[in-house]
């Protein structure tokens, strides 16, 4: 469980965040929504003390989030960036980097049998030897995926991680997210663009306007009202084979 | 969340099967990952040996004509006394230089490229080079840290004061990498214009030590100018033995960080989110880089390029793994320079060519066409 609290960040004098407080359970998938600029990285980024969150607390499982050691932290909770930095290094040596954390000095066979698990998990078995620097978008999302679940997160921090992906590779990595989070018990912040795949694999909304919470909870805060305060333009939300899918008007 | 076979999720339906029959055991994943590594180990011992060959053979080359053969009957304690007095006491030395220099500059170019997240950085491409170079200069000519041996030849300059000389070197270094790292952090250049901005410091520290040429006698400017070129006959065992010192020190410091490289290579956030001190790995890093590159230019003078080629050719055999990168950057790092060396000794014998001079023309042409893969990479 994540309890985020009055998390406030600014830039050089511009508030980016205001006052940020939700809470979300084990098992959760929380969409993080809102216009280009509304806040939503920098509020993933903060939570993970990646950026240092002007003020606010974060607590995962009762226990201060930002109090922990660097260690600490990174076994708690494991991020995945909007764009990954690809370099000359093998899938299986990117995933085993998710046990950085947990290593004093060398790997040990427990860490190599825990990444060839997830490279499993992933169908990634067949890339295990070649060099990220060569895969497609969909199969690198699923590697910088891959290393952050090595990590043995609690929580799961996501920034658009589809944003770069066709139809088939967003519904995949999704779903994947969608499945590992109910079955790991994991909390997953995950900001996304699309609203119709918010609804689909998502479980709460959290709805930010100029860097403030607009509306915490579950479906039913996505209404047309809401997306039009936020995105400033008319939608419509129909059911398709029982989901809520949104059409832009 | 703990993640092992046992634990598979039986949501089918979802284009990740997350269901299906393993393939692998436990301990074929550990056999497969062994194999993956030893494919490392490999490299890394390949890289020792060619370095030893390299040695002997750079030890036998020369206008007094002894055999490899030769040589190493006399590192076994035989061979002619001639031999033994020409391989001990002038070509062991000179390639025991070359061996602490090129471990030196390699190791820093493998970690200036790794922490500034610039496959162009080096010592020698960011200014650092040239800045330690114009720090030795002021500390000869103007503190009196180098003193001539009686002939007026460049070659008899000898350093009196090598604590002096190195702590000028680091400052002119840590100059420019002061710079260079505000550029890189605060300002947040691109990584080409932080080449740029090491032209620009070069030329600075170029043009200083040129204007220290003023100020000193003719048996100065002439060991200064000498020393642009570089050359590995210049330190004694003194010299080497500092260089050994302060790699072996950087060594152990950038293995024990290994894995905090692997990390920045995944991006600063992510390194972030693995736990890693970026900022602080950063700036240890670079700091450490530069002084192990200011000690190698104060006693040899500036060989140019060997820590930009190094790491990306070990990088092409290896990739990005530090474990491994670093180790092996140093050992191709000793290679380069004494196979320079031994081309500089024997390409216009009996003439010896700068061998400073002799890494550049090898250097120059990967540079530019590292810098025309980073721009297609840009595209």
């Amino acid at each position: 469980m994540i309890s985020v609290r009055g998390i406030s960040h600014s830039y050089g004098g511009k508030v980016v965040l205001r006052d940020i407080s939700f809470e979300a359970q084990a098992g959760e998938c929380v969409a993080i929504l809102g216009n280009n600029g509304a806040g939503k990285s920098t509020l993933i980024t903060c939570i993970g003390k990646i950026k240092n969150a002007k003020s606010g607390e974060v607590d995962v499982d009762g226990q201060s989030f930002f109090d922990r050691t660097r260690n600490e932290r990174a076994r708690t909770m494991s991020y995945v960036a909007q764009k990954s930095e690809v370099s000359q290094m093998t899938v299986m040596d990117a995933v085993l980097l998710g046990r950085k954390p947990y290593i004093s000095w060398a790997l040990s066979s427990e860490d190599v049998e825990k990444c060839a698990a997830i490279i499993e998990h992933m169908e990634l078995e067949d890339f295990r030897t070649r060099s990220i620097d060569e895969l497609s978008g969909g199969e690198l999302q699923k590697v910088m995926l891959a290393r952050a679940l090595a990590q043995e997160p609690r929580v799961l921090l996501l920034d658009e991680p589809t944003s770069n992906l066709d139809p088939k590779n967003q519904h995949d990595v999704l779903s994947f997210v969608q499945a590992i989070a109910k079955h790991h018990q994991l909390t997953v912040l995950i900001v996304l663009h699309d609203i119709s795949h918010a609804l689909r694999y998502c479980d709460k909304f959290l709805l930010m306007q100029d860097g403030a919470v607009y509306s915490y909870g579950d479906d039913s805060t996505i209404t047309e009202e809401a997306i039009f305060d936020i995105y400033g333009v008319a939608s419509s939300i129909i059911e398709v084979n029982n989901r809520k899918v949104v059409i832009v008007d | 969340m703990h993640l092992t076979r046992n634990h598979r999720n039986d949501d089918s339906r979802h284009g990740l099967n997350l269901d299906r029959a393993h393939h692998h055991s436990e301990s074929e994943d550990l056999s497969d990952y062994r194999k993956h590594l030893s494919a490392k180990w490999i490299v890394l011992f390949s890289l020792a040996v060619i370095l030893v060959i390299t040695a002997v053979v750079s030890a036998s080359v020369g206008s007094s004509g002894i055999s490899p053969l030769e040589v190493v009957r006399v590192l076994f304690g035989a061979g002619a006394d001639a031999s033994r007095t020409i391989v001990l006491n002038v070509r062991i030395p000179q390639i025991a230089t070359g061996i602490a220099v090129g471990v030196a500059l390699a190791m820093a170019g493998c970690i200036m490229q790794n922490v500034l997240r610039n496959p162009l950085a080096s010592a020698s491409t960011l200014g650092i080079a040239q800045g330690a170079s114009f720090g030795a200069a002021v500390a000869i000519v103007f503190f009196q840290a180098g003193v001539q041996l009686g002939a007026a030849s460049a070659v008899t300059h000898t350093i009196t004061s090598p604590y002096l000389v190195v702590i000028f070197a680091f400052l002119g270094g840590i100059a420019t990498t002061a710079v260079i790292l505000l550029l890189a952090r605060v300002s947040g250049v691109s990584p080409t214009s932080l080449i740029l901005a090491g032209v620009a410091l070069s030329a600075m520290f170029t043009a200083g030590t040129a204007l220290i040429q003023y100020f000193a006698d003719d048996i100065r400017i002439a060991s200064i100018v000498h020393w642009t070129f570089g050359n590995l006959g210049r330190a004694g065992w003194n010299e080497i033995a500092i260089i050994f010192a302060f790699n072996a020190v950087a060594l152990i410091y950038f293995i024990y960080n290994r894995w905090n490289y692997n990390a920045i290579e995944a991006g600063n956030d992510t390194a972030k989110s693995l736990g890693v001190n970026v900022d602080g790995t950063v700036l240890a890093g670079m700091t450490i880089s530069t002084l192990i590159s200011a000690v190698a230019i104060a006693f040899v003078g500036t060989i140019n390029f060997i820590g930009l080629i190094a790491p990306h050719i070990v990088r092409r055999l290896i990739g990005n793994d530090y474990r491994f990168l670093i180790p092996c950057s140093a050992l191709m790092g000793a290679i380069i320079i004494l196979v320079a060396d031994i081309a500089s000794r024997t390409i216009a014998s009996p003439a010896i060519l700068p061998i400073g001079a002799l890494t550049s023309f090898m250097g120059a042409p990967l540079f530019l066409y590292l810098i025309i893969k980073q721009g297609k990479k840009a595209a």
